[in-house]
């Protein structure tokens, strides 16, 4: 137990190098792109832009911007967004993130709950209806992108069907968060499902699996004490690359959803040059998938005695 | 047959085939005949060996045995009851009586389980009559006589060593007191130190517990020790058996004869006398074998009927031949 805390903490300070380099990497590359968050397409009197530029510092060298930067992240203060007027990233990230969170864990979780299942059938009736099925479908699930599940989706459950509201985030009511966490979650289900049932055929081929039958325990005990655990270490390596699609994913969702989570802001404030805003979110997903990989580590480490926290 | 009525075993013209896929998109299955058409009997307290070369079915006979590989047809009496029509729930009351120790100690133990754990477990599924105490005195006592000491029992199995590992398992397979043993390969993973002392240990296993053994080996050498009766097989066929004195002294089929002469012999004198060479070339793929003789093509007496008419197990003085030109004893003047 001494020994994973001691490991949590040193991967967490292992963390802040690898920060510093996503942060350092990202504000010079969006400052290298070319145009600024006040250039707009009727061109302003210089006196009025270089007001605007010295109020947010933007007239400073460079480097001295970088260290002011720094500086206030240390505490914990993103800066004021330079497009959305009077509002900080702090207060944007605030609003926007408890979305995602919410569509995101949903989308993870619906996956892990048909996913892991179905591989799990598919493994033990290998080579039958219950396998080449399911299997051929999750084919389908990963090859699909979601920005043609999604229209779909509404086409049938929103605009056919009238069960489920077309877009829209209506507080965060469940039945707003159904059709969005499906689109989400559908590729990470095929995706789960065939991870599951590779490694799932592998450990029930192992030689330890033998011994338990050998041992003349049932096959249900068999497949839970011991074929379970190693089966599922290939799926707790794929948590940390699973945050980030969902991540990612949920950029293209909200847009055509129409929800308010950070995606948007993302993409706006790409476009828009607001600097501060893009760097605040390139920072939070960063520390996510960060803290993510962590999590499938440790989770490695309960699950295997052999894996040591070193 | 020879032996005494009581048999604890009885196996009688198993066959285990496996349907593998063609290759490509053809659509035309092949047919592996792991094990095809093998007989033999052990009587309680005894041991016998069952060698061969690597490929030649010994372990899928050893795991059609227990029921762990599907058998395609033959019969399997163990104690005079059919095995091969048991269902799931009835084979798990055999294996209380007729357990396996595998050829790879390491991999067969569940890395994430702890000795003690490992070897709780077939009593929590067969013996459900223990209370956890007494499971416990019995695991103690078990890792006792298979030499473990008693602070192993909460290490994982990953932190030994493969003597270990298979004292490990040699504890898991008797801790339910079983009758019939199947030792599959037991110790050619390991050290030629450490061999001597688990084939020892089994042995002694043995002298206390009245145990019966099927010992698997790829060499005769090690089964010398320990079998009184040996069955030599090849591609999945029984080629001879025969008590252990007459089979090493008076080898019958020139399988036999080849697989002692490639016995190392420690004086090159002695050694250079020897008539028969070493087993000659590769052994044919059990896909395609060869008609009649299994043995033929590697077989240096072998002729036209050798082709025509597969040898069926034949009684000669003290063995049970299957070679058509048996009693001509052909190569059968070794030195020994």
């Amino acid at each position: 137990m001494a020994a994973l805390i001691r490991y949590t903490l040193k991967r967490l300070l292992g963390a802040i190098p690898t920060l510093l380099i996503i942060i350092t990497l990202a504000f010079f590359l969006l400052r290298a792109a070319p145009g600024g968050p006040f250039d707009m397409q009727r061109a302003m009197p210089p006196q009025v832009k270089a007001n605007i530029e010295h109020m947010y510092h933007l007239d400073e060298p460079l480097w001295q911007q970088y260290l002011n930067y720094l500086d206030s992240i240390v505490h914990g203060n993103f800066g004021p967004s330079f497009v959305y007027r009077g509002t900080t990233v702090n207060d944007l990230i605030r609003q926007g993130f408890p979305v995602d969170l919410t569509i995101g864990g949903l989308a993870l979780l619906g996956s892990l709950l048909f996913g892991v299942p179905i591989g799990i059938i598919a493994a033990l009736k290998q080579n039958s209806a219950w396998d080449y099925g399911p299997m051929a479908t999750a084919m389908l699930g990963i090859s699909i992108p979601n920005f043609v599940v999604a229209p779909l989706l509404i086409l049938v459950f929103a605009v056919q069907l009238h069960w489920l509201p077309a877009g829209g985030w209506g507080h965060g009511r469940l039945e707003y968060l159904i059709l969005p966490s499906i689109s989400l979650g559908l590729p990470m289900v095929a995706y789960m499902a065939r991870l599951m049932r590779a490694s799932m055929v592998e450990v029930l081929n192992s030689p330890f699996i033998r011994t338990a039958r050998a041992k003349g325990l049932p096959e249900r005990i068999v497949i839970w004490r011991h074929a379970m655990r190693p089966a599922l270490m290939p799926l707790i390596s794929f948590l940390g690359p699973a945050v980030v699609g969902i991540v990612t994913g949920s950029i293209v969702i909200e847009q055509i959803f129409g929800i308010p989570g950070i995606g948007r802001f993302f993409v706006n404030g790409a476009f828009n040059r607001d600097y501060t805003l893009v760097m605040g979110v390139t920072i939070l997903y960063g520390m996510l998938i960060i803290l993510f990989n962590l999590l499938a580590d440790i989770l490695y480490g309960v699950l295997d005695p052999r894996v040591r926290f070193e | 047959m020879m032996e005494q009525a009581d048999k604890l075993l009885e196996v009688t013209d198993l066959k285990v085939h496996f349907t593998l896929p063609g290759g490509g998109w053809s659509r035309n299955k092949q047919i592996l005949r792991a094990v095809d058409g093998v007989s033999f009997s052990v009587a309680p307290g005894d041991t016998l060996g069952i060698v061969g070369e690597s490929g030649c079915g010994k372990s899928t006979l050893a795991r059609a045995l227990l029921c762990l590989v599907p058998v395609t047809s033959g019969s399997i009496k163990f104690k005079g009851q059919e095995l091969t029509t048991l269902d799931d729930a009835a084979m798990r009351g055999i294996r209380r009586n007729a357990q396996i120790i595998f050829q790879d100690p390491l991999a067969s133990l569940d890395p994430r389980m702890t000795v003690g754990n490992i070897i709780t477990e077939p009593m929590r599924a067969l013996m459900p009559e223990l209370s956890r105490t007494q499971r416990h005195e019995r695991v103690l006592a078990m890792m006792q006589q298979v030499g473990l000491l008693p602070s192993h029992i909460n290490r994982y199995a990953h932190e030994f060593s493969g003597g270990q590992a298979q004292r490990i398992g040699i504890a898991r397979a008797l801790v339910v007191e079983p009758a019939l043993v199947v030792c599959d390969e037991p110790v050619s993973s390991l050290d030629v130190s450490i061999k001597s002392q688990v084939i020892n240990l089994l042995q002694n296993l043995q002298a206390e517990r009245g145990l019966t053994y099927l010992f698997i080996a790829h060499d005769l050498t090690s089964v010398r020790h320990i079998a009184q009766r040996v069955v030599v097989l090849y591609l999945g066929r029984v080629m001879e058996v025969a008590d252990r004195d007459t089979i090493y002294r008076q080898p019958r089929h020139p399988y036999t004869q080849m697989l002692i002469a490639a016995v190392p012999i420690p004086d090159p004198r002695v050694a250079r006398e020897h008539k028969v060479s070493a087993v000659r070339g590769e052994l044919p793929s059990p896909l395609k074998p060869p008609s009649g003789c299994a043995f033929r093509t590697r077989c240096p007496w072998a002729i036209e009927r050798c082709a025509m008419e597969r040898p069926e197990l034949r009684v000669i003085e003290n063995s049970q031949v299957a070679c058509h030109r048996a009693e001509e004893s052909l190569g059968s003047k070794l030195s020994g």
